[in-house]
């Protein structure tokens, strides 16, 4: 019973990290470029290469436990700068998406309950902040009820839609031939490779060592299989219930989709499902970027501040304040500029680049411990380079795939590098000073 | 008696003669098994009442469980406070498996004791 609660537990962190409320703004802009069968298509191919992904950064996991994911995997396959480039870089990814996140549920609510998107940002970010500085955790049963409600709901309304609308594969089919531009597939593909993005965070979550042999490899593929057919469901329903110009430019296709599924009710189901996604993802990242920041605080890669704890509660409280601060003033920026799918698509561009680096890791690790001839692994082997390359690629072409928001995107995807550039500089020039003198200045503790 | 529990002994009383460490005990009571991964040697520190009520040998299972795994040199290391926790896990030497507040906490340890 507690091996299964464990497998559970595992499996339903890595499908709750993977839907957001940003994945209805990502089925939108799929479905901006390509139609219905041509979505399938591409999340059938994503599923696909996240299961590779997943295989490989499950390996990464049984090679370190517990480590803390990234930081570790690319120090140790590639180099100590890199590693911390692309910790930067995701950091930034977190913060984007976050407030990306903000601004879509504060738009469900204006539309909803008409409050202000401002205060809607403040209220659920300064509400989580307090609740994580005061070192409240979400209880593990309540997480495998909410997720898996979560899941099921989708699924089920995906299937709803599906005979409310009277589905039927092969008019589906012709329908999609008919009207798909398929050669857009590689640009959906990035966006699709999106909705899976967070079955990475259950790595640092093992109960014990067993855990990182198959319970965590098992339960990344098994979330990203669960979430596909969900995902599958919800996208076939989304092409029959709504027309394909709906989607244009509509970043919370979840509202319309449920109000001609429930009528004028369907505006409160999207609510609650957009709120149940959002607390599923939100607390999660908050909190996984805060023990970030303090831990590589903590290995003098940032000033001591960050690594301030609170001593009663045993949370990092600097760090919280800093991401809850963070996400407040870009999702403030996102609200005020109208600027969500310009960040929603670099991070797209950002994970992949990431992606890609672990499995560069894993390869290279590989090479120095195994030399396996068996030739599942070899073709695993073949897939997993293959994706090294294919994945920037991708990336690059998510960042073209607007043509509205092209510069956008482009310009502030060169920031998002160049910024991760100098702040791996200054960081690892802190570090070296740091070990050199020795001092080691003890961090202020709060009672 | 091995080095490794001579270690885990002088820093228990580090411990419990710290007053700052004690208000980071405050109901906080796991059973901390340090599991040395050579010679399987196994340690299990009993935290209670604010302090190290005891360091035993073997694994004492509980329902608050943090479990501490590494080589002997580097457990040595970590609890005599020549290195640094955070950066031994970072760099992949040591594996913790414990919830985010028991890590902070445990990590904490050396941040007040040793100021590192």
């Amino acid at each position: 019973m507690k091996r299964f609660f464990e497998v559970i537990f595992y499996t339903t962190v890595c499908i709750g990290m993977a839907i957001s409320t940003s994945s209805f703004t990502v089925i939108s802009g799929i479905f901006e470029n390509i139609s219905g069968l041509g979505a399938t298509i591409t999340v059938l191919v994503a599923v696909v290469l996240c299961l590779i992904i997943a295989s490989s950064v499950g390996k990464l996991a049984t090679m370190f436990p517990s480590s803390p994911g990234i930081r570790t995997y690319i120090k140790k396959g590639i180099s100590e700068k890199w590693s911390v480039f692309f910790v930067f870089s995701y950091l930034i990814f977190i913060i984007m998406i976050g407030s990306v996140e903000c601004y879509l549920f504060s738009s469900i609510t204006y539309s909803v309950l008409g409050l202000s998107p401002y205060l809607t940002s403040f209220l659920l970010l300064g509400s989580l902040v307090l609740v994580n500085l005061y070192g409240f955790n979400i209880p593990k049963n309540v997480q495998i009820i909410s997720t898996s409600t979560l899941v099921i709901a989708l699924a089920f309304f995906g299937a709803f839609g599906l005979a409310k609308f009277n589905y039927q594969f092969p008019e589906f089919i012709n329908k999609g031939l008919a009207t798909s531009n398929l050669s857009m597939i590689p640009i959906g593909l990035a966006m699709a490779i999106f909705l899976f993005v967070g079955f990475e965070w259950v790595t640092p979550l093992g109960f014990n060592r067993e855990a990182y042999s198959r319970k965590i490899p098992r339960s990344m593929n098994a979330a990203i299989l669960i979430n596909g057919l969900m995902y599958l469901l919800l996208i076939s329903a989304f092409a029959m219930a709504m027309p394909s110009e709906s989607f244009l430019g509509n970043t919370t296709p979840q509202i319309q989709f449920f109000k001609e599924l429930f009528g004028p009710a369907g505006h409160w189901i999207a609510f609650v499902i957009s709120f149940m996604a959002i607390i599923s993802t939100f607390n999660a990242g908050i909190m996984g970027a805060a023990r970030i920041i303090y831990a590589i605080s903590r290995e003098g890669l940032l000033p001591n501040w960050f690594s301030k704890i609170s001593i009663e509660r045993g949370v990092p409280s600097n760090s919280i304040l800093a991401v809850g601060v963070s996400v407040m003033v870009v999702s403030t920026f996102v609200i005020y500029a109208n600027f969500e799918l310009v960040f929603a698509a670099v991070g797209s561009a950002i994970i992949c680049f990431v992606y890609s680096v672990l499995l560069l890791s894993l390869i290279k690790l590989d090479n120095k411990e195994t030399s396996s001839t068996a030739k599942g692994i070899q073709l695993l082997k073949k897939a997993q380079f293959s994706l090294v390359i294919i994945l920037p690629l991708v990336g690059l072409l998510c960042l073209i795939s607007i043509e509205e928001i092209l510069l956008e995107t482009v310009v502030s995807f060169f920031l998002v590098a160049s910024f991760s550039f100098f702040l791996m500089n200054w960081a690892i020039a802190k570090k070296e000073t740091k070990q050199v003198n020795k001092k080691r200045k003890k961090p202020q503790l709060v009672s | 008696m091995s080095t490794l529990r001579n270690t885990l002994d002088s820093f228990k009383d580090l411990v419990n003669n710290n007053e700052k460490v004690k208000l980071l005990f405050k109901n906080w009571n796991p059973n901390i098994v340090i599991e040395e991964s050579l010679e399987n040697q196994k340690f299990t520190m009993v935290i209670k009442d604010q302090g190290i009520q005891n360091v035993l040998e073997g694994a004492m299972p509980s329902d608050h469980q943090i479990s501490i795994e590494a080589e002997e040199d580097v457990l040595i290391e970590v609890f005599s406070g020549e290195s640094n926790p955070a950066e031994v896990v970072l760099d992949g030497q040591m594996a913790v498996y414990g919830s985010d507040s028991d890590q902070i906490k445990l990590d904490a340890i050396s941040l007040i004791i040793w100021g590192m």
